[in-house]
């Protein structure tokens, strides 16, 4: 049952798992916005880069921050295929980019769920112990993904707001053969934001791995909320994911305390749904 | 006189069909050039494929001595040629300065882009005052500035304008042919100046090209070419 004292966990798991909703996220609001395509297989690069973390891990004996970092490397090369063979061929394409996306999603999901069998997978904890914060104590795996997640997510804005690379794919986004008069390579462009999308998709993989444990429907979990967070936020808001998805990392932390099992989720949802209808086009305005 | 632009007996199909056929045009260096024509004359076909936008199908362009068929736009506007495209296609949620920013994408030249931002924000002053006010909110006046501002940050060797004149004030107009003037004798860009108000085009222009239905009709020296058939028909009702 809810009571106050369970306040400051509730806001700390709802910054731990609102920062992470929002990394996975950025890359798929990039995509979207650029390339004008909804890459459903996001989710799944998520838990496929968390289960290729645990095996790299476990394999070569890695340490998991170096796994965490050739994880997110090896989701970036899968960032610039991606771009290469599926969001510039099938440019335009709806249905065709639909399609691939959940034909990926398929192979990657069976392709874990072979890896891992019936066992249940869990990253070692890249920090343990926890730390006393006034009179609340805080688990440093918490405090570690949340500082990570923050640090990655602004050097993203940065990389939006103030790079050049940012302003070009902002230019893209905006007016494609206004972007391409100026000289800009849209495809280089494309390419470099879509291998950015997909690491920082990895590295919350990674992280989601330890502190929630592996499981191959991980990625799709994850997809309900980037939709939601995408579609709550408006299309190119940027702005307006990083309010959207800490109000679902709330909403996420909340109802599992005070509502039994899976209908935690189904409340969750069911409030994004009603927002929805109240505001078809999302919350935020067109900033990025 | 040198050239800076020769385009020699270009076609540009789109699909199966024959947009312009066998279009050849001389932008001479320092010099305003226009091209008139009705609508779908094809004067827009011969831009893109001048910005290397649409596929050349035959012919050649040659721009300071360089074949332009088959380079890719940024090659294009690299080697100095911009085109202010009709419709402007500005970037609407970002700020006045970053648009004009994002002209000079190409540009390593810190000193050079500081200038050049001086000399629009001196040529438009309007540009300076809303300067972060995003692009889609400024006035269509004001956005065709933005957009000619936009070109000007590329450094352009030659500078193409797609309608300029389009949806804009009589008095906004004026102003605009006293721009495009300045843009030209005081920074030396040439200019090819597609128009449908054939005062602004013959107000500034040096020579004139008269398009009809995918061809080139007539040319000459503005005086003369305002009196002959295919111009007067299109423009001033026979
Ligand atoms: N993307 C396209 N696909 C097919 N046909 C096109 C395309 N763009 C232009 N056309 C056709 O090519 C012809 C020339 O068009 P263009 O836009 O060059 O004319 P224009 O002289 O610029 O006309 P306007 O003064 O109305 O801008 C027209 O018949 C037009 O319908
Ligand atoms: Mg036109």
């Amino acid at each position: 049952m809810f009571s106050i004292n369970l306040m400051p966990n509730i806001l700390i798991n709802t910054c731990v798992l609102g920062v992470m909703y929002i990394l996975t996220s950025l890359g798929f609001a990039f995509i979207f916005n650029m390339l004008s395509s909804i890459n459903l297989a996001h989710g799944a690069l998520y838990m496929i880069a968390a289960y290729a973390c645990y095996y790299i891990s476990m394999l070569f004996g890695a340490s998991n921050w170096v796994a965490m970092i050739i994880s997110a490397v090896i989701l970036a090369a899968v960032g610039l295929v991606l771009e290469r063979f599926m969001f510039r061929l099938f440019f335009n394409d709806f249905d065709k980019i639909i399609m691939v996306g959940v034909a990926i999603m398929t192979i990657l999901q069976t392709a874990a769920t072979i890896a891992s069998g019936t066992k249940t997978l869990v990253i070692t904890s890249y920090a343990t112990g926890s730390t006393i914060i006034g009179k609340i104590s805080i688990s440093n795996e918490k405090l570690l993904t949340f500082g990570i997640g923050l640090v990655l997510l602004l050097a993203s804005l940065y990389l939006v707001n103030r790079t050049a690379l940012g302003r070009q794919m902002q230019a893209v986004s905006q007016d494609r053969l206004g972007a391409a008069l100026q000289g800009i390579n849209i495809n280089k462009v494309s390419a470099l934001i879509c291998a950015i999308g997909c690491a920082l998709a990895a590295i919350a993989g990674c992280l989601m791995g330890a502190y929630q444990g592996l499981s191959s429907t991980m990625g799709d979990t994850m997809n309900l909320r980037i939709l939601m967070l995408v579609m709550l936020a408006g299309a190119g808001s940027m702005n307006g994911i990083l309010i959207t998805g800490i109000v679902m990392g709330f909403l996420d932390s909340l109802f599992p305390v005070i509502i039994q099992g899976n209908a935690a989720s189904a409340a969750a949802i069911a409030i994004v749904v009603v927002l929805l209808l109240i505001k078809p086009k999302g919350f935020f305005g067109h900033e990025m | 006189m040198s050239n800076i632009l020769e385009i020699k007996d270009i076609t540009v199909m789109y699909g199966k069909s024959v947009a312009i056929h066998d279009i050849s045009l001389n932008v001479p260096e320092g010099k305003i050039v226009t091209m008139v024509g009705a609508n779908g004359a094809g004067k827009s076909t011969t831009l893109k494929a001048l910005a290397g936008i649409v596929p050349v199908t035959q012919g050649s362009i040659c721009f300071r001595g360089e074949e332009l068929v088959g380079q890719s736009t940024q090659e294009i506007v690299r080697k100095g040629i911009v085109l202010v495209p009709e419709g402007r296609h500005l970037f609407p949620h970002l700020s006045v300065y970053k648009n004009l920013q994002l002209g000079a994408t190409l540009r390593t030249d810190k000193i050079g882009i500081q200038e050049d931002l001086e000399y629009i924000y001196d040529l438009f002053p309007k540009l300076k005052e809303r300067r972060k006010q995003k692009a889609g909110t400024l006035s269509g006046g004001e956005q065709q500035m933005l957009a000619i501002a936009r070109g000007i940050m590329a450094s352009p060797k030659l500078l193409c304008l797609d309608e300029p004149s389009l949806g804009l004030a009589p008095v906004v107009i004026e102003q605009l042919g006293q721009s495009i003037n300045d843009i030209n004798k005081t920074r030396g860009v040439s200019i090819l100046l597609v128009e449908q108000n054939v005062h602004l085009a013959f107000g500034v222009a040096d020579y004139c090209y008269a398009m009809s239905v995918g061809a080139m009709v007539a040319q000459g020296d503005v005086d003369c070419i305002s009196s002959t058939d295919a111009v007067r028909k299109a423009y001033f009702g026979g």
